[in-house]
């Protein structure tokens, strides 16, 4: 009894004692591993890689990409938009670690190791391929877009080790990398293109994927890139064409939408000619700001807008058309000459987006009308033409992504309008490239066919005779201008040094620089990575 | 029973000198630009929003007992209106508190309860549906100071004036009428404690704590708002944290032969805190703005789950083991020790526990002959110490763990073919399960003194205080990491000083009394350490001001053998030819100026070591004076030799505001160039010296005795807090904040305007 007494006192004091120094809380408001209940579930984890990307390409991507080439010069305004050179570094090709429009890096690695993480999860090199393949895919496409725009990038197909330096890779074995990947994964791709697959990688996006690294196979892999000509030999060329035809053959994608309809507010998995398109909602997937930068500065001083609403936050409009680059919007009857905002302006329908009989009057008085060229207050590298009227109807505006009013006021200058990374259209024209570059004719089709596919479908004379490597790059502008490809696409044709807005020789800090042809590691990716080196040029 | 009161009237005691709507025009005319957003009107937005804030205070308290018992409550209430219009306060307080000796006073029991509301109103709202970049502008403070002065109050219709043309512009008095907020705190503590005696010298005690706060934010934007377009918008939430503290302990005090005086205590403390668990909803459009926030189910469109709040609820529990032990000899030798065995859940599971150990000793001089003979000290007492103590608090409690959640939304089709949103699933943190106790271990010797009757004493103390593990965020690769910053053990920072303490009467007759108290400190601030085995970095960039079109300038620096605060800016040259700011160009691997000046400010190889935000001398002054009733207080106090950077005067430099259709300081008609696109540039152009001497109240009391046998007790007093301010700074307030680790920075974004306040008050014991 007294024994059991002790016993019983002995358990309580332990008990106790446990009690008393027990610092394992619960936690009560969040995971601690992942819920892997529901195929839902499981599916979700998964869907966290494919945005990775969305943040940056609603902004900063769009501004290196458009602004570098000769789609548009950023401009500012008595120093109203000059800030610190962001813009105007880009449009004289005067690009340095630390401008702002370079901070996607951080994204996309991020990015990357959160694929990576996922794939561990699932077995890492003992996942059934089936279930990682999706992973594997966006993790080659951030790969695809950090290479692209950086040159020598490292490769990570794994979390590296606590003592692991992290080197960059040159960036021919970068492509190397993505082409396999790329190519183990696509026999477990789904294979259907709908909303089930919208904004997901599935095989066509891998494909197409393919396609533009091959297309680009030359820039890539030349080493050095000052080296690079554009009638370097392409060995992929051959391979280039077999995945266009894959994706023509599938027969899930075709031309029929209207020009201007595929890139409105509610632009979708209905539109035939995405293969793969970065989804935005205002609401539940913020952050595509394109019309912020291309709306006229004072919109909202006047009768009501041009877009068929107020705007009830204010506009950049420092994206100013560059003259060359509109001159290519000329041919009769192309429905894409509906997309540019110039001379007067009519204001829009806030329903149908079509434009009425109406001119904007710029407070209540003066029509707007956008000038062709450019004027600047001083030739200087602010790119300034002032901050007056006159200063901000500089240069033909893009609307193309046009922005719904209502949704710009409620929400931020949030848009909803997806933005496409793969097109069909792209394919049709990549594959008439190729053949013009040396590919073999497969299935029938000529340059001139593939070309007059798209001259067709916007209403726009066909062509006659065969189109030469000059037309492809002019018929590309006409198509694919604010889609984030035009650098790219200047890069492989060689005309990325050519002169055009105020990238004139001369013109102060405008460099021509072949380094150019790759950006600047960002400072504080250097910063984080102390033994890397930056790129040579900068 | 004592019953205190008093008035107050708040006014702000130095504005900023924004242009007036004149001279703006003129420094147009001047500069040969239009305004882009000229209205003709000449508005003076500081003095709409600034008003005089009257407040008052009563406090009545009531106490008493016997030798066996005792008890006392108080109650409190204040109102305060702010001097920012629309902002105001009200808090009721109340407390009791009740003692009493039983058990043949034996066992000593109490029980405290605490309780107090306050409600709070104020302009603007939550801005975290705002980007980075517009954060600060639906401020009424910021927006009184940008909005142009050329824009009338109102249109003709009434209605507030409205521009759209000027990014994140907003009318300061639209934001004070059309967005409110107001917040309500409840917050209550229960507190009891028992004391038994056991046997002689031997006690043992307990107490328990449990306090729990609520706070309901509540929210609205009107159907006329400016920044918040949805046809009214009302948000309302509420927030429930609890902390229970348990803790005993024994006591065991004895003496010795007369001459050892010996003590021992030894005790246990748990400790556990929850605290961001809330839940609240925003809604929108609403018929009229009639019911503002009070009925949420009027409005017509909810953002689905987006437009659902929830706090992450978080845990943090600590556990501690201590143990004491102080020994006198013969009143003159003192020795303590003292040991602690802290436990914290923040931490890893390797982690948790660790030992604090500190000794100290003491030895009074004055009752040694030798310095009885020297007749000069009636005190005089040396104290040496070392101890350690650690921290776990200041860093999300599950840092150690890695959590998982919700990440974003993606569209799920079933196998039907329907579509449905569901969110994306993530890792929420980067987890750190190596994460440990930060600790300081501190040396202190001290020697207290007193001549003169005690009419001069004081103390002089050194110290060397190093902290080591500090816990802070270090920037860390995407390459390995989902984060860009991970919490850990970063360094070692050291902290040494001295202090000294001296209270005298200089004066004293019948009448009249003098009686002062001197504080100063030095204190030499140094970052050891900003590596450990894991994590390395050369630096870490800090203070981030936020200057238009500088977003990518820091101005300070934490960097192994500088200070906290070493301001790492640009150095400014002068201007160039065309007018531009111009720095001083860096020799990239020496650091040293090479002799050539640049426009350009992209980069950081330009940047440079230009001053501290330490001061090198901190301190305080009392003086209290009484002739016969009269009673004055002077409270004097200062810092010297420390360096300020002036965002506020930065971000109102940037010319481009005047031309973007903002407002900015007067001073740059005739300090900036109208061609200089690097006016605003964060250099050491905008660091000033912060060195100070403020008169911080001054204090005038008249004692008018008793009346009769109700009043024991009558003060009438008044006091200015505020009265003036000795400085070279040119900011509106030299006292920025100086802890933490972004001191001496005058941020554009938190501005809030100093206040001179006087009050007139009275004391009444009955």
């Amino acid at each position: 009894m007294k024994n059991n007494f002790k016993l019983f006192m002995a358990a309580g004091f332990c008990g106790l004692m446990a009690g008393c120094t027990d610092l394992d809380v619960d936690v009560k408001s969040q995971y601690t591993e992942y819920p892997s209940d529901s195929d839902i579930a499981i599916e979700a984890k998964m869907a966290d890689v494919y945005y990775a990307f969305r943040e940056k390409l609603g902004n900063e991507y769009n501004r290196t990409q458009t602004l570098s080439s000769d789609e548009a010069t950023g401009i500012s305004f008595d120093a109203d938009y000059y800030d610190g050179g962001t813009y105007c570094h880009l449009s004289l090709h005067n690009f340095m670690p630390s401008d702002g429009g370079l901070s996607y890096w951080t994204d996309l690695s991020s990015g990357i190791t959160r694929c990576n993480q996922v794939i561990n999860d699932f077995g890492g090199d003992e996942a059934d391929p089936a279930i990682v393949a999706p992973a594997k895919v966006m993790r080659a496409f951030y790969h695809f877009i950090l290479m692209d725009s950086f040159g020598d990038v490292p490769i990570m197909d794994h979390i590296p080790e606590e003592d692991e330096a992290v080197v960059r890779s040159p960036r021919a074995e970068v492509a190397e990398f993505i082409e396999r990947e790329l190519i183990d994964c696509l026999p477990y791709l789904n294979e259907k293109s709908d909303a089930s697959t919208y904004g997901k990688p599935n095989k066509w996006m891998a494909e197409a994927l393919l396609v533009k690294l091959y297309i680009n196979w030359a820039v890539y892999t030349c080493g050095d890139v000052t080296t690079y000509t554009p009638d370097m030999p392409n060995a992929k060329l051959d391979d280039c064409v077999r995945y266009c035809d894959e994706i023509i053959q599938s027969g899930l994608f075709d031309l029929s939408d209207d020009f201007r309809r595929k890139f409105f507010p509610d632009n979708g998995n209905h539109i035939k000619d995405f293969i793969y398109a970065m989804p935005y909602d205002c609401v539940s997937a913020p952050g595509m700001y394109y019309g912020r930068f291309r709306t006229f500065r004072r919109i909202d001083d006047g009768n009501g807008g041009y877009y068929g609403g107020e705007m009830g936050n204010s506009c950049a409009g420092n994206y100013a058309m560059n003259p060359e680059f509109s001159d290519l919007f000329v041919l009769e009857g192309d429905r894409r000459n509906d997309c540019l905002l110039r001379d007067t302006v009519y204001k829009f329908d806030g329903a149908t987006y079509e434009p009425t009989d109406e001119v904007f009057l710029y407070q209540n008085e003066l029509p707007l009308v956008f000038t062709k060229t450019i004027t600047l207050k001083e030739v200087n590298e602010q790119l300034n033409t002032g901050a007056d009227f006159n200063g901000w109807r500089q240069g033909y505006r893009s609307i193309k992504f046009y922005p719904d009013p209502t949704e710009y006021r409620e929400h931020s200058r949030s848009q909803s309008n997806d933005v496409p990374i793969f097109r069909y259209a792209d394919i049709l024209l990549t594959k008439a490239e190729a053949i013009l570059r040396g590919a073999s004719v497969t299935n029938n089709d000529t340059p001139l066919s593939l070309f007059n596919q798209i001259r067709a479908y916007v209403n726009a004379p066909l062509l006659a005779g065969a189109p030469t490597l000059q037309d492809i790059l002019d018929e590309r502008g006409r198509e694919f201008f604010d889609e984030n490809w035009r650098r790219n696409d200047m890069i492989r044709f060689g005309t990325f040094e050519s002169e055009f807005g105020f990238h004139k020789q001369g013109f102060p800090t405008a460099r021509f620089d072949k380094e150019c042809r790759i950006f600047p590691v960002p400072q504080d990716v250097m910063n984080a990575n102390t033994n890397w080196v930056q790129n040579p040029g900068y | 029973m004592n019953y205190n009161a008093y008035v107050a009237f708040d006014k702000v005691a130095k504005s900023l000198d924004m242009m007036t709507a004149d001279e703006l025009r003129a420094y147009a005319a001047a500069n040969n630009f239009t305004l882009p957003n000229d209205e003709g009107a000449n508005t003076d937005w500081q003095k709409e929003v600034q008003r005089l804030g009257v407040s008052h205070n009563h406090n009545l308290s009531v106490s008493g007992g016997n030798d066996k018992s005792n008890y006392s409550v108080s109650l409190n209430y204040i109102n305060r209106e702010g001097v920012i219009r629309g902002s105001d306060m009200e808090r009721f307080n109340a407390r009791a508190f009740a003692q009493s000796t039983v058990l043949n006073d034996r066992l000593t029991l109490s029980l405290g309860v605490n309780a107090s509301q306050s409600t709070r109103h104020e302009s603007g709202g939550d801005n975290s549906n705002l980007s980075e970049e517009e954060r600060g502008s639906q401020n009424v403070i910021d927006a009184m100071l940008y909005y142009s002065p050329t824009q009338p109050i109102r249109n003709e219709d009434g209605s507030w004036y409205e521009s759209f043309g000027v990014t994140n512009y907003y009318n300061p008095l639209s934001l004070v009428n059309e967005d409110v907020m107001k917040t309500v705190d409840k917050h209550m503590m229960l507190t009891g404690k028992a004391d038994l005696k056991i046997v002689d010298g031997l006690t043992w005690s307990a107490n328990y704590s449990y306090i729990t706060d609520q706070s309901t934010a509540s929210e609205y934007h009107s159907t006329k708002s400016q920044y918040v377009r949805n046809n009214g918008q009302a948000t309302r939430n509420t927030f429930l944290d609890n902390k229970s503290v348990f803790e005993t302990y024994a006591n065991y005090d004895t003496t010795i032969a007369d001459l050892h005086r010996l003590g021992v205590m030894l005790g246990y403390s748990w400790e556990e805190t929850n605290s961001n668990d809330g839940f609240g909803l925003t809604v929108k459009d609403f018929y009229n703005d009639d019911v503002t926030y009070y009925n949420l189910t009027y409005a017509n469109t909810i953002d689905g789950i987006d437009g659902v709040q929830s706090g992450t609820e978080s845990t943090l529990r600590m556990i501690s083991f201590y143990g004491r032990l102080n020994y006198v000899y013969n009143n003159k030798y003192s020795f303590q020790a003292t040991v602690r065995r802290d436990g914290s859940s923040a931490f890893g599971r390797n982690n948790r526990w660790a030992t604090f150990p500190s000794v100290s000793a003491a030895w009074r001089l004055s009752d040694e002959d030798f310095i009885k003979d020297l007749n000069i000290f009636d005190d005089l007492k040396l104290r040496v110490g070392y101890g350690v103590s650690g921290n776990s608090l200041g860093f999300d409690a599950y840092t150690a763990i890695s959590t998982y959640g919700v990440s974003g939304w993606f569209d799920y089709t079933d196998a039907n073919g329907n579509t449905s949103n569901k969110h994306t699933l993530a890792a929420t943190n980067n987890s750190n399960p190596d994460l440990k106790w930060e600790r300081t271990g501190m040396f202190n010797i001290g020697l207290d003194f007193a001549f003169f009757g005690s009419r001069l004493n004081g103390t002089i103390e050194y110290y060397d205080k190093r902290t080591s593990d500090l816990i802070y965020y270090y920037p860390v690769s995407t390459n390995r990491y989902p984060f860009d910053t991970m919490t850990a053990n970063v360094g070692d920072i050291s902290n040494k000083g001295i202090e000294i303490t001296i209270n005298a009467i200089p004066v004293e007759t019948k009448d009249f009394r003098w009686n002062t108290t001197l504080n100063l400190a030095h204190n030499k601030n140094v970052v050891e350490k900003l590596s450990n085995e894991t994590f390395s970095v050369d630096y870490i960039a800090t203070a981030y001001p936020g200057i238009a079109g500088n977003s990518d300038k820091y101005v300070q620096r934490l960097m192994e053998g500088c200070p906290i605060g070493q301001f790492y800016t640009l150095e400014w040259a002068g201007y160039d030819e065309n007018g531009v700011s111009q720095f001083y160009v860096h020799d990239p691997e020496t650091g040293e100026r090479t002799g050539e000046v640049t426009t350009s400010t992209a980069g950081e190889q330009n940047l440079t070591k230009t001053g501290s935000a330490q001061p090198k001398l901190t301190y305080g002054w009392n003086n209290t004076l009484t002739y016969k009733n009269w009673s004055l207080n002077l409270f004097f106090q200062g810092v010297l030799g420390n360096q300020i950077f002036n965002a506020l005067r930065a971000q109102y430099n940037a010319v481009s505001l005047v031309t973007s259709g903002k407002n900015v300081l007067a001073s740059i008609a005739e300090d900036q160039r109208f061609t200089d696109v690097n006016a605003q540039t964060p250099s050491d152009r905008y660091l000033e010296n912060g060195s100070y001497l403020r008169l911080s109240t001054l204090s005038l009391a008249y004692n008018f005795g008793n009346f009769g046998k109700w009043v024991n007790n009558f003060t009438l007093y008044a006091t200015c807090n505020n009265v003036f301010t000795i400085t070279g700074y040119s900011g509106t307030d030299p006292e920025v904040a100086l802890g933490g680790l972004t001191p001496g920075v005058d941020w554009s974004n938190t501005y809030y305007p100093r206040t001179r306040s006087y009050m007139i008050g009275m004391k009444v014991n009955f």
